[in-house]
């Protein structure tokens, strides 16, 4: 062609030959993930391998366009690859039906590409990729959307905030008494249905109480006692298992969860002092009553009203419910271990049977204790931790990864910006962009220097590594891996083993740390022993830059902390100034509490609360008059949905 | 659960089934399958939009297929409505489309009523003269202006969409859009500083010296405010904390009534403090609202907000009836509390909620009848959402096309940001017009860098503003890309204008005004009123 294309026009020659020649990888074929290589393929990609653990869910379906109906069931990586290639058949894509985590995929492999992209609905996989790609010293874009909400931006070690440089919320947890003897909210209901009795009706015997459930300081008598009876009520329904699949097993297993227990926990009277006590409710008595029981309006009025999943059931109905999702769950298990004994069904919010069970058992709960019953609709939002997930918003937050993608293959990082999607009342943008931000001095991911060692770890001991380490003067060293303690100056019992017996195998990343607290993260390479030239290991890249570097950041550190003292000098003059859990003054746009988000089976949702979100009402002036109710958006700031996925264990939806 | 359902579930958690239903009920008609039209229909087909029309003379060249991921290899030399129409459709089966292998301006001449069927009009690639056109005839409804038919005249909205290079900006215009959800943070509204007689009557249920420090740790936090609220204004002449320090002492007095540190109920009051010394009032949006001559001159044809609005205001200034205040929403916060005393309190919230609700409803029915409209042709269920949101209500009124160009308001653009891109696109505008071309498009594209730049140094001096406003390398830039389209920005542009769509389309959430502009190559973008 005589003329240059528009896009050549547009972003010049240049740029377009290294946008062919880059290799980049994409994690996640979802929400953004179908935006995002749709957009790569056309901007002149063609380098691109993308990887998703998943398959097609018909929910997918109002954004995930690469995905069709007859693609259900099927690997997101391998359609959305197809579907790109029918459009754009010169593009070379590789597609990995795959998890990330795998070992295959090392530190080595990462080093392949030219950038990474991540499309990912989970703080865990977030957390994989932000550290292998600083290992491999690779810029990663990292995105994340939520209803009208997102947000998208660059990390490259040292150079850039990582994914942990800022603390990420934790998942919410609940006392185990509150969930097995005294719920007083609808969650506690529903996580006592989805984590404790869905669990123990078609889990697994071995995997126990779910890891919501934190057990309580059990110094206390009462308690100890109170944990002893709910574990002996746990055996006694594990009896009744027996019996499933056969006649009259539902109202056994309904009159002991809802009577039996109940009449056992009443009889405390202790516990009811300053509580209302709960009411049994027997199987038999509500399905045979001639007339619905009170609070529940006629069906057939309400049906026309509203749609059967988004109005509150009947008390029958719910029982109708129950033991009808109760029978087809137990028919599916029991044909499962026909052919594997071990197998479980598993709670899945897009699965219709596995979600009326819990709502139709988190409601009998909730009716039992006189607490608030939900629709199957919001039961499906809090069981799920689902978030929003639109088209629209994946192809804003799609569109500015690319852009940044063009500015980091023209290896200007300086030009990249983090950009989140905006909205509120008072806020007329849509898209707001600040600079990166600088690393956090105190992050203990990124803070770290990362080096490659070979070695045969089927010969090689602990040991030899620490006589390699002293070569370097690194002394007194401590070894961890993955938070186990493999050897310090007081603990020297597996010195003498070899790395493979300790399961410090190909792809493990090994911490080391000395006396003067550098911390090195060795990435182990397991390779044959005639392949090294003799020497016990070899290391890539300059172990004394890594020294020098390391001392360096100590020294920043220290700046940093005593920029803190002072500035916590300050605040104790200044009862105005909002202080954030670790004691670091926030800058004032930043004002509303810790950022939230950890990993989700929630959409693509996003990485922390924008710092702009959160000021959608900026804080009020002490003095400045409003609206009582209006007013209280400037503070209650915390609320907003801004969150990613599972630590947001109850999305509430009015 | 229908499949219907499971398929729109994760959006019916943004915009709920209300949303979806007005989404359903619209017909979008797209100008010209550009590659930022496409993908503008590619994220309103998927939710599910009821219809879509695309009309488009030309046929699909190899730079169509080069930036339009909706025109394959197979489509080169055929027609472009037709292909678009083909592939787009393919996306969700539940939504109908229409082609036209037409010119838009041949299309209206045979029917120039023809724009009336259409809830949003999204024109790209077109002239600045055909969108004036376009947008006059969207604003009065689409009827032509000769053979205007008053009854059948609707709100159509016109939203005008360009991509240039990394450039990329949109304008939206619609005489007037009302919004009742427009989905504020938090409608919690507690009256504290004026509890009504069964909200004190509850407050005073809660004995504050009892011996039972559970029962004590689960006093609501509403009952403490108002208990310690009443005792301050007994000592204060009735008048609730009004300075800083008063509001501080409140906290203090809340503070010494606390017997331990793990009586959250106590931090969750004094946390509360501030905001419930906000004596509960009208918003003066609101007020604007309710004085709104839209309400004074209600007619058959007005639409429901305006009729609920007049009654919201004849219920507001009827003070045995609502003692000067909107309508309760009725709903409370999370706090710590025994469930008993929570569900009654929400039931108390509520029970007022569902009587201001009625009072509402009375209002609204003689309003019906007085108008001549059937009883009951506005909803219980409207009346309720309304009252519920009565303090966030929103009125846009757009600045149509024809007085951005007559009396610009180039004021409202920040200078800093976004402003050259402004004056740069409607420069190129002027450009099209002396030459029938836009600016780079010629053999040479740097050889229009000069009169572009001279159309740009006009414009401002008609505005008033130094000529120095818009650097010449920019001028070079958008001279550079040649009115050319690149994928990537038509996919960004196309989610947010697409984005503002739905916004529009479902009444829910504030959609912008009136203009977005955005630059890939800086990362700016901004909105703003022209």
């Amino acid at each position: 062609m005589a003329r240059e294309t528009h896009l050549e026009t547009t972003i010049g020659t240049s740029l377009v030959r290294a946008v062919a020649d880059a290799k980049v990888l994409m994690v996640g074929a979802g929400g953004i993930g179908c935006e995002l290589l749709k957009n790569l393929v056309m901007s002149g990609f063609k380098n691109i391998e993308v990887i998703d653990l998943d398959t097609i869910d018909l929910s997918n379906l109002n954004r995930q366009f690469l995905f069709q109906k007859q693609h259900i069931k099927k690997s997101k990586a391998h359609v959305a690859k197809e579907s790109a290639l029918a459009f754009n058949p010169n593009a070379n894509i590789i597609s990995r039906h795959q998890n990330i985590k795998e070992q295959e995929f090392s530190v080595d492999w990462f080093k392949g590409f030219d950038l990474v992209m991540n499309a990912l609905d989970n703080l865990d996989a977030r957390r994989h990729v932000n550290k292998m790609c600083l290992a491999a010293n690779v810029p990663l874009i990292e995105s994340g959307t939520a209803g009208y909400l997102g947000q998208v931006t660059v990390i490259q070690k040292d150079k850039t905030e990582c994914f942990d440089c800022q603390p990420k919320e934790t998942p919410k947890t609940f006392p185990v008494c509150t969930i097995r003897s005294t719920p007083s909210t609808p969650i506690h209901c529903i996580v006592w249905a989805k984590s404790y009795l869905f669990g123990l009706l078609f889990g697994n015997a071995e995997d126990d109480d779910d890891e919501v459930l934190v057990k309580e300081d059990s110094n206390d008598d009462d308690i100890a006692k109170e944990l002893a009876a709910l574990a002996a009520e746990s055996q006694a329904l594990k009896e009744i298992l027996a019996s499933m699949d056969t006649e009259g097993f539902a109202e056994r297993v309904f009159n002991k969860v809802f009577f039996t227990d109940i009449h056992r926990l009443r009889s405390m009277e202790d516990m009811w002092k300053t509580r209302k006590p709960p009411t049994p409710l027997k199987y038999d008595e509500i399905l045979h009553q001639t007339e619905d029981l009170p609070g529940a309006m006629d069906a057939t009025t309400l049906e026309a009203v509203t749609l059967k999943d988004q109005r509150v059931w009947t008390l029958r109905e719910t029982v109708q419910v129950f033991s009808e999702s109760l029978e087809k769950l137990s028919t599916r298990l029991k044909e499962m271990r026909e052919t594997d004994p071990e197998a479980s069904v598993q709670f899945d919010k897009d699965d219709a049977e596995t979600l009326d069970f819990v709502t139709a058992t988190a409601n009998l709960r909730a009716h039992v204790y006189g607490i608030e019953e939900k629709s199957r609709f919001q039961v499906k939002a809090m069981a799920g931790n689902i978030i929003p997930a639109i088209a629209t918003t994946n192809a804003i937050i799609a569109g500015m990864m690319v852009m940044l993608a063009f500015k980091i293959i023209n290896k200007r990082l300086a030009d990249c910006k983090t950009s989140y999607l905006v909205y509120g009342r008072h806020r007329p943008q849509l898209i707001v962009s600040e600079p990166l931000a600088k690393p956090n001095p105190k992050c203990y991911i990124c803070r770290n220097s990362y080096l490659a060692i070979k070695t045969d770890t089927k010969t090689t001991t602990v040991q030899d590594l620490i006589d390699l380490l002293e070569g370097y003067s690194i002394s007194d060293v401590e070894i961890q891996e993955s938070g186990r303690v493999i050897y310090d100056p007081d603990f020297d019992d597996n010195a003498s083993k070899t790395l493979v017996s300790l399961q410090l195998t190909d792809g493990k990343f090994v911490e080391v740390v000395d006396e003067d607290d550098r911390k090195i993260i060795l990435c182990l390479k397991d390779v044959d022993m005639d392949s090294l030239d003799g020497e016990r290991f070899q290391i890539e890249g300059d172990v004394e830059e890594a020294l020098e570097q390391q001392t360096q950041m100590k020294q920043q550190l220290r700046d940093a902390e005593a920029a803190e003292q002072q500035a916590a000098h300050v605040h104790e003059e200044d009862p105005d100034v909002i202080m954030t859990d670790d004691n670091r003054k926030r800058k004032h746009d930043e004002i509303s509490g810790p950022t939230s988000g950890t990993s989700g089976s929630g959409e693509e949702a996003p990485l922390k609360k924008s710092s702009l979100t959160s000021t959608a009402h900026p804080p009020l002036a002490e003095d400045e008059v409003g609206n009582g109710s209006s007013t209280e958006q400037a503070v209650d700031v915390d609320e907003v949905v801004m969150v990613d996925g599972e630590s947001f264990n109850v999305v509430v939806l009015d | 659960m229908d499949a219907k359902t499971q398929k729109y579930d994760r959006q019916l958690r943004l915009w709920g089934s209300s949303g979806q239903e007005a989404l359903e009920s619209a017909h979008i008609l797209l100008i010209n399958a550009s590659a930022v039209g496409c993908e503008i229909l590619k994220n309103l087909i998927l939710p599910g939009i009821g219809q879509f029309t695309i009309v488009d003379p030309g046929t699909v060249s190899q730079n169509d297929i080069g930036s339009n991921f909706f025109l394959d290899f197979d489509s080169l030399g055929k027609q472009r409505a037709e292909r678009a129409y083909e592939l787009l459709g393919e996306l969700n089966e539940d939504v109908k489309g229409n082609w036209a292998a037409k010119d838009i301006h041949s299309i209206l001449k045979e029917d120039p009523g023809y724009l009336a069927q259409f809830s949003t009009v999204i024109a790209t690639d077109i002239t600045r003269e055909t969108a004036e056109k376009l947008a006059a005839l969207c604003w009065v409804g689409g009827q032509d202006a000769n053979n205007r038919n008053p009854a059948g005249k609707k709100n159509i909205t016109f939203v005008w969409v360009k991509t240039v290079g990394l450039f990329g900006a949109a304008r939206i215009a619609v005489p007037e859009h009302t919004i009742v959800e427009t989905h504020p943070d938090n409608v919690a509204d507690l009256r504290i500083d004026t509890p009504f007689p069964e909200l004190s009557a509850f407050a005073q249920s809660f004995d504050f010296d009892t011996e039972d420090s559970l029962e004590f740790g689960h006093i609501p936090y509403v009952a403490i405010l108002l208990n310690y609220m009443d005792k301050w204004k007994q000592t204060h002449n009735g008048k609730i904390p009004s300075t800083y320090a008063e509001k501080n002492e409140l906290k203090a007095n809340i503070r010494a009534g606390m017997r331990s540190v793990d009586d959250e109920n106590f931090d969750e009051a004094i946390s509360s403090v501030l905001r419930s010394c906000q004596p509960t009032t009208i918003p003066s949006e609101i007020k604007a609202l309710v004085n709104d001559p839209k309400c004074e001159h209600l007619n058959a044809e007005s639409e429901n907000f305006w009729i609920l609005t007049r009654a919201l205001r004849d219920y507001v200034n009827d003070h045995t009836k609502s003692d000067g205040l909107l309508p309760l929403s009725g709903t409370i916060p999370d706090m710590k509390a025994q469930t008993d005393s929570y569900v009654t309190l929400q039931s108390i919230y509520k029970t007022k909620a569902k009587q201001d609700v009625q009072e509402v409803s009375k209002v609204v029915e003689s309003l019906l009848s007085s108008l001549g409209l059937a009883a009951g042709s506005i909803s219980q269920q409207e009346i309720e959402t309304f009252c519920k949101f009565s303090a966030f209500l929103k009125v846009i009124r757009y600045r149509s096309l024809e007085e951005e160009y007559h009396q610009p308001n180039t004021k409202q653009i920040d200078p800093d940001s976004v402003f050259p891109y402004y004056v740069l696109l409607r420069a190129s505008d002027s450009f099209y017009d002396d030459h029938g071309r836009y600016p780079g498009e010629g053999e040479n594209w740097e050889d229009d860098v000069d009169q572009l730049h001279a159309n740009v140094g006009t414009l401002l001096q008609s505005w008033g503003i130094a000529n120095d406003a818009v650097s010449k390398d920019l001028t070079h830039e958008i001279c550079r890309y040649g009115n050319g389209a690149i994928h990537n920005i038509a996919s960004l542009i196309g989610g947010v204008v697409s984005q503002e769509i739905i916004k529009l389309s479902t009444r829910q959430y504030i959609p912008m005004n009136n203009t977005f502009l955005f630059d890939g190559a800086r990362s700016v973008s901004a909105v703003f009123a022209v």
